[in-house]
């Protein structure tokens, strides 16, 4: 149970929003523990202290509200040590009731202005529907912030920053496939994947030394970026006769913003990754520089496609 | 400037490279502790001066095809840089200059940079 007055003023213009859609029955706990005035009192103590909940309803036959039994009954009937009572004797007759239409913002105004840790959530015929309670409000906005906040971050971010505007086709005959997989996590060994890719390019003799350079300054960034904040990736390069595409998928945290990632200087790398030389938030900037087409593809929570084409000629 | 040469000006300490590396002729080089501005900027063919000492300092200077490295304030790589430089044929210099003099010795006997920014257009 929730005390503590102050939590009940709305500040947030979201909160406030989701508060006065939301409305009492969206809210309250359905299965009531109830009881009937002719019980004894001390039933009602035991069910609170097992159950621990700090009051119970008490209805009558049609399940219409009667009154309310809660602590501070219980309280008042142990001084007077009245151990065979009927529930009737002790209970607050005067019960302050939410309709189950009723919206959060005039429960939580309810709340304010009675000094009471729940209430018994009616229908226009006094019949009790649930029960309704601070922490109850408070746990159900949590539950929506939280599923809003999901629902932003597994939104895939789409940003072609360099061309990217026309599909190519690709003739597959004359085209060839690598793989490569980088591990995340050891800085030392990133470089491995981007100096085998080089070096099986370089033996064709069929590229030159500009365009190797290219295709190293990308691969390698991308693959240090990938050690950097990934678990996990992987590197497939499609060479083909007019250019190559280097595709690098990771298992990571994602970009949040890609335009700042791409601004010079921006990093979110540690210092240890900066005393190797990287992190300084020109990864990205150098691969927009060197390549011919650039697209990065992110999940914020699930991880980040770069694709770079370069061009042979 | 032969690297030989280099090494004699800076009072350079042979880590790794023969006789023929030091014959290697030198006309640009880089003074960088970043190397992603490495990778942004050089040129092939260019001499790297740095006071970075791990081995993604020849993992870059293989993929940027660089000349050789020399590492400048007296610090020594680790085994694995020294490893990795035997095994792509990267010469490695060592010298206790800091890195702005060991590059103003080399810039008055006409060694130039790497970068031309006067034709930079990004």
């Amino acid at each position: 149970m929730i005390d503590d007055r102050d939590i009940y003023p709305i500040d947030s213009p979201l909160i406030a929003e989701l508060a006065s859609e939301l409305k009492a029955k969206d809210v309250m706990t359905y299965n009531v523990i109830t009881l009937y005035p002719q019980q004894k009192v001390i039933q009602a103590k035991e069910i609170m202290r097992l159950k621990k909940i700090s009051g119970i309803p008490i209805v009558d036959n049609e399940n219409r509200i009667e009154g309310i039994i809660s602590i501070d009954d219980i309280i008042h009937y142990l001084e007077i040590r009245d151990l065979e009572a009927a529930i009737s004797k002790y209970m607050t007759r005067k019960v302050v009731t939410v309709l189950e239409d009723q919206s959060i913002i005039e429960v939580l105004k309810q709340f304010k202005r009675n000094k009471y840790g729940r209430f018994p959530v009616v229908d226009k015929d006094r019949v009790l529907k649930g029960i309704i309670t601070p922490g109850d409000i408070l746990v159900r906005l949590l539950q929506i912030l939280e599923n809003h906040m999901v629902q932003q971050q597994t939104e895939r971010t789409v940003r072609k920053v360099k061309g990217f505007e026309n599909d190519v086709n690709i003739d597959e005959s004359k085209a060839f496939v690598l793989n490569f997989v980088i591990e995340g996590g050891d800085v030392s060994q990133a470089g491995e994947a981007s100096s085998n890719l080089k070096r099986t390019l370089a033996d064709t003799g069929r590229y030159s030394p500009i365009f190797l350079r290219k295709v190293a300054v990308v691969s390698y960034e991308a693959e240090v970026n990938v050690v950097i904040h990934a678990y996990r990736g992987t590197m497939t390069v499609l060479v083909t006769p007019d250019f190559v595409k280097i595709i690098i998928v990771d298992e990571g945290p994602g970009i949040c913003d890609i335009d700042l990632a791409l601004e010079p200087g921006w990093s979110t790398a540690s210092e240890h990754v900066r005393e190797l030389g990287f992190g300084a938030g020109m990864g990205l900037y150098n691969m927009k520089r060197w390549s011919d087409e650039l697209m990065i593809e992110s999940i914020p929570g699930e991880g980040t496609t770069v694709t770079a084409i370069i061009n042979i000629n | 400037m032969k690297l030989g040469d280099i090494a004699k000006l800076l009072d350079a300490k042979v880590i790794v490279g023969d006789t023929t590396a030091l014959e290697m002729e030198i006309k640009i080089a880089c003074g960088a502790d970043l190397m992603s501005d490495v990778l942004a900027y050089t040129k092939e063919k260019t001499l790297l001066l740095t006071g970075l000492t791990q081995s993604q300092v020849i993992r870059t200077a293989e993929l940027m095809d660089l000349n050789a490295v020399i590492f400048v304030r007296g610090k020594k790589p680790d085994q694995n840089a020294i490893r990795l430089a035997k095994e792509k044929d990267i010469p490695l210099l060592m010298t206790d200059l800091p890195l702005f003099e060991s590059c103003g010795l080399l810039f008055g006997q006409g060694v130039r940079g790497c970068i031309e920014w006067r034709d930079r257009d990004d």
